[in-house]
């Protein structure tokens, strides 16, 4: 079937099969390797992504519903001042995740600041435990949000004040 | 928005995200049974540009020699395990792939698989160590009280953050394998003999590792075989990537144990006598099983000094796929059995379990079980007392044991709940006999520019070490830190610093570039720059291991260690619920505690894990199908708070392993507190909260 | 996955519609059990698929003071973002324990009820409620109660050829409201179990009880729910002796593991006690 969708802001159009995972195409169609093709069950979480705005392991998305949709993988959400605020956050706070997990952390800690600019520290657990990892030190990525959160308020403070 | 593809040399990348031009992939086709011997290969009519590759096809040596052991690549007459690697597909689509795996037939004349472990027969036994200290039985026989108890511990899963595989790429005349390994002087070595070509033509340049827990010592060699083959054979650069449920149910997966208990106790309620038989099910092939075994025999009195003893081991083999290593290396089986001991005889005493283990505690001087005395001081009493503070472990405890004996006269529909302490060592610089048998090196050179490049083969699963590195050069030399780097592990160009485990990126390689910087130092303004310095780490004088003895001194210091686990148990599931964790380390010198920190706690949930969630759902010697998505990890939201302290150190103290400690002392401590919680012996672990609930009523 | 044809529908007349010339076909709401790689299942054939996720009628929620009804297609996180109160905190605490955040962006509460292999977590819950189901085939609709998709072997008989449109579920207070999923959380495993136990008082008396344990299949037992109706509260020890002894004998008849009705009877035994310690408190 042919696909067309919003990857990343861009029009793009593939074929792919209709059961293909979101995740497959992702890799296999447009090199976009941030979302890895790991446990298909939604398992790990390790495969995020945003789909028309919402947090998704892409591995349970199959092509035919991204027809239409928009989808923002980890390299488009990198070039947001989102990001930004979350990379700067999570250094600051020396708690970066290891490579393998880094943009499906990213991704769920956006969407979790979407929802609530100042997090607790149970609800970050609660949203990052979609995402499984061995190097995961529950403090420091409490820490690494939080840090982030506060860089997106102020940034968002200044720009409102500009 | 693709990144720059042209990658697959490249050393940040992981080795999913890796492609070549032309690359094939590479399927595996697997025995279907656990046990037997191969009758026939039946393969489809392959399409153009498709391979098998049988066990006949392989060039040089079917046999990944390890340690003493032999693996078959690809297995050839009989079959070891279910899902053993027998037959490798080779081709451009990995649908295709996938099409022609289901089709193809392994007919195997099926054998009784030996599935029995905890009472084995002679033939199973493939290591077996044993020794005494004192006079066991002498000391029996003047015991005022002897007690038995048996541990058992399961397997666990060390789930890698990408599913294993290899990539084999040609360089012009060299081929280039790429894989996730703690060992890549391993890695070539193996290709080469399975090529049958010399050392220098293969070239192992590693992926990024991510947490190993000692998991990649050896499997990704076999992996890197298969992908080395189909390279060569198919003349493409080739990868074998494992899916999650393949690397779930057939590789390499954390020993299962049993140790038997005998203690005497004299009047005063010390123990006098242990007398142990450590049985470890290490599956299938299992090369580390020396290694397991011997640091299992060597630690186990655990944080306790005990001056007779009689330690007897085995590691048995089954049909099951390879049971082996995992983070706190034989010795942790150990430490669970000798730290819940201490608890329980301290429980039937109605002591204090921290004052009873004062009594008992190994320090500088005592005996250990190679005859030699310990030469460092521990610090496990001033650990005990800082827990006793910082998690209020006495006040909480007696509170919870008069809750306890309440609550088995009367039905309570509160949750209960427990704590319970234990302490344990990491030992560092470890005489493994036959893992660190070889010389290991690393070199460091002080360019023109000034700027410092370490050169070494150890694989930093993490950032901490690699920071640890540079720090540890820069001190030293008086470089500033951000002149240092570390070169590019390329089996090449970098010299071999033997395999990345427990603590030897501390201990070992860490040392190394100490002393290389050193060597650089003294020559600093004597000679012109650059400047070359090459460390070798000699290894000790491995143990040795007799009949009913063991020789030497078994490792280079201590870090010593405690651990606090609160739980509760849910009222309607009887899952636990953990509540806190108070670690308190004494590691030398911490030489980044930010790094050491998140160690520590990544180290304390996988650990918990072990306790009460990751079961490995083994039935009939095999995983089941999608077996993973059963697997029951310790999520997040579910992470307890974590508090860790670390006893004061100067700097001139020494930098330590701490990363096993978690292993080495929270199973114990957990085991306790859902003793105490549940009323029944913690003798087990993982703890199954669906079992112990429907042990509450009698139908 | 072998799909042979997907057929995206609009609206809820384009689905009857295509479900009337595809009666085979397989009805797909959020995906997450169809696309979680598993042995052998429908995804695996080469079969025609009607995905419901793009129909908005499917999506709506309204409330009443009986009831508040739900469309099937509104995803587990909708539910959740619905303002406290607005469904059964017991409900809303059996969806917050399913699968992640991410997950339960794409699973939906009418693909939950729908799962034929074995009852998924918001059946027992909403069945005990006396949760009703609307299907939808041509221009036929009807309602069903939750309790009559369980057959007589106590596992799921989910109707065939129809669309699960709305889920009506009533509300009024329980005095009594227990959900409890046994055996890992997040996880769909077969060995994971559900217990839940609903009770209304009435000046001292028991006037309503529902106990519900879904395990490899549901165990309800109205005959010892009705025998325990207008029993004074607290109960007493005898009352619950012989209502737990009855439930035994229930689960011995039902050919139940013996571990599986240990852990209900243990759990039977646990809420007529909280159900005593609330009334006493």
């Amino acid at each position: 079937m042919k696909l067309d969708f919003i990857l990343n802001g861009e029009d793009v159009s593939c074929q792919a099969e209709a059961g293909d995972r979101l995740a497959y195409i992702l890799r296999e169609r447009f090199s976009l390797l941030g979302a890895k093709e790991d446990c298909r069950s939604g398992h790990c979480g390790l495969c995020m992504v945003s789909l028309n705005g919402r947090a998704v392991p892409s591995c349970l998305v199959p092509a035919f519903r991204v027809r239409g949709a928009e989808v923002v993988t980890i390299e488009g959400f990198e070039l947001t001042d989102d990001y930004a605020d979350l990379r700067d956050g999570f250094r600051k706070a020396g708690a970066e995740p290891c490579e393998f997990c880094r943009g499906a952390v990213f991704l769920s800690a956006a969407a979790l600041l979407d929802e609530r600019p100042r997090p607790e520290a149970t609800e970050i657990l609660e949203h990052l435990s979609a995402v499984f990892c061995r190097c995961h030190d529950p403090s420091a990525l409490v820490r690494g949000v939080q840090t982030a959160a506060e860089l997106r308020a102020r940034r968002m403070y200044f720009r409102a004040n500009r | 928005m693709p990144r720059d593809r042209n990658e697959s040399l490249s050393a940040d990348i992981p080795l999913s995200d890796l492609r070549d031009e032309g690359m094939i992939r590479v399927v595996t086709v697997r025995a279907p049974v656990c046990r037997g011997r191969i009758t026939d290969i039946e393969v489809p009519r392959l399409p153009r540009g498709y391979r098998a590759i049988r066990a006949e096809d392989i060039p040089g040596e079917n046999r990944l020699a390890i340690l003493g052991f032999d693996i078959p690549i690809l297995a050839r007459d009989r079959v070891a395990y279910a899902g053993e690697p027998v037959l490798l597909l080779a081709g451009p689509d990995p649908a295709v792939l996938e099409d022609l795996r289901s089709t193809v037939r392994v007919s195997v004349q099926e054998e009784e698989p030996v599935l029995e472990w905890e009472s084995f027969s002679p033939e199973q036994v493939i290591q077996r160590r044993s020794a005494v200290l004192g006079n066991p039985e002498k000391a029996f026989e003047a015991a005022a009280e002897v007690l038995e108890a048996r541990y058992r511990t399961d397997s666990q899963e060390h789930l890698y953050p990408e599913p294993q595989g290899a990539l084999a790429v040609f360089d012009y005349d060299k081929l280039v394998i790429r894989c996730a390994t703690q060992w890549p002087f391993h890695v070539r070595d193996c290709v080469r003999s399975v090529l049958g070509v010399k050392p220098q033509e293969v070239i192992v340049r590693p992926t990024p590792l991510g947490i190993p827990m000692e998991g990649r010592l050896w499997y990704p060699s076999v992996l890197a075989c298969h992908a080395a083959l189909a390279a060569v054979l198919c003349r493409k650069p080739a990868r074998i990537l494992l899916s999650r449920d393949e690397d779930f149910r057939f590789t390499p997966k954390k020993a299962r144990s049993l140790v038997t208990l005998r203690a005497g106790l004299d009047p005063s309620g010390t123990l006098t006598v242990l007398e142990a038989v450590v049985v470890l099910n290490t599956g299938a092939y299992a090369p580390l099983a020396s290694e397991l075994l011997e640091q299992a025999c060597l630690q186990i009195t655990g944080s306790l000094s005990i001056p007779n003893l009689r330690v007897q081991g085995y590691a048995v083999r089954t049909n099951t796929p390879p049971l082996g290593a995992f983070s706190g290396m034989g010795a942790a089986h150990s430490l669970f059995a000798a730290e819940s001991l201490a608890s329980r005889i301290a429980r039937d005493r109605e002591e204090d379990p921290l004052e009873w283990r004062a009594r008992h505690f190994l320090r500088k001087g005592s005996p250990l079980l190679t005859g030699e005395r310990l030469r460092d001081r521990t610090t496990f009493e001033e650990i005990g007392s800082r827990l006793k503070a910082s998690s209020d472990f006495a006040r909480k405890h007696g509170s919870n044991e008069l809750i306890r004996k309440r609550r088995s006269a009367s039905r309570s529909e509160e949750a209960p709940r427990g704590i319970g302490i234990a302490f344990g060592y990491q030992a560092n610089g470890a005489s493994y006999a036959a893992l660190a048998s070889g010389t290991f090196t690393v070199e460091t050179t002080l360019n023109k520019d000034l700027s410092l490049v370490i050169s070494t083969s150890a694989i930093a699963g993490d950032e901490g070490i690699r920071s640890i590195w540079r720090s540890t050069a820069a001190g030293i030399l008086g470089v500033p830190l951000g002149r240092v780097s570390i070169s590019e592990v390329d089996t090449a160009s970098v010299p071999d610093s033997g395999p990345s485990m427990l603590s030897r990126n501390i201990s070992v390689v860490n040392r190394l570039i100490e002393r290389s910087c050193i060597a650089i130092r003294s020559r600093r303004f004597r000679s012109p720059l650059p400047i070359a310095s090459r460390a070798v780490h000699r290894p000790r004088n491995p143990l040795r291991w007799e009949e009913d003895a063991v020789r030497g001194y078994p490792f280079e210091s201590l870090s010593c260690c405690g651990a606090v686990v609160e739980l509760e148990l849910d009222t309607w599931s009887m899952e636990p619920r953990i509540l806190g964790v108070w670690l308190c380390v004494d590691g030398g010198r911490i030489a980044s505690e930010r790094f050491a920190r998140g160690t520590l706690s990544s180290s304390t949930l996988a650990a918990l894990g072990q306790c009460f969630r990751e079961r490995l759902p083994f039935e009939e010697g095999r995983v089941a199908e999608n077996g993973y998505r059963e697997y029951g990890l310790l999520s997040l939201a579910e992470a307890p708070p974590i508090e860790i302290e670390f006893l004061p150190w100067s700097d001139t103290d020494p930098l330590k392993g701490i990363g096993e400690l978690p292993f080495l002392c929270i199973p114990a401590a957990f085991a306790s507190a859902a003793a105490q919680a549940s009323d029944l012996g913690g003798e087990s672990l993982p703890f199954d909260g669906a079992e112990y609930l429907a042990g509450m009523e009698a139908v | 996955m072998r799909i042979d044809e997907v057929i995206v529908p609009a609206t809820l007349s384009e689905a009857l519609s295509a479900l009337k010339r595809n009666p085979d076909a397989v009805l797909c709401a959020g995906g997450t059990e169809l696309f979680s790689e598993g042995p052998a299942g429908p995804a695996d054939r080469n079969r025609t698929l009607i995905s419901l996720h793009g129909i908005q009628e499917l999506r709506h929620v309204s409330r009443t003071d009986l009831y508040v009804e739900v469309g099937s297609m509104t995803t587990l996180a909708e539910l959740l973002a619905l303002k406290e109160g607005f469904v059964p905190e017991t409900l809303r605490s059996v969806v917050h324990g399913i699968g992640t955040f991410a997950v339960r962006n794409l699973a939906t509460l009418g693909g939950n009820l729908s799962v034929t292999d074995r009852f998924r977590d918001c059946f027992p819950i909403l069945a005990c409620m006396d949760a009703l189901a609307e299907y939808r085939q041509g221009t036929a609709s009807r309602w069903v109660n939750l309790n009559r998709l369980i057959g007589p072997r106590g596992t799921p008989e989910m109707p065939r050829g129809e669309i699960l449109t709305r889920i009506r579920i009533p509300l009024g207070g329980w005095d009594l409201g227990i959900a409890h999923k046994l055996g890992f959380p997040r996880i769909n495993s077969r060995k994971s179990s559900l217990f839940v136990a609903l009770a209304r008082t009435d000046k001292r008396a028991l006037s309503d009880i529902r106990i519900l344990y879904a395990c490899d299949r549901a165990l309800r037992s109205r005959e010892i729910e009705s025998s325990l109706a207008g029993k004074k509260i607290p109960l007493l020890p005898r009352d619950i002796e012989s209502a737990v002894g009855a439930y035994a004998d229930y689960c011995s008849h039902a050919g139940i593991r013996e571990s599986s009705a240990a852990r209900f009877l243990t759990l039977v035994r646990r809420a007529f006690n909280q159900l005593n310690e609330g009334v006493t408190a």
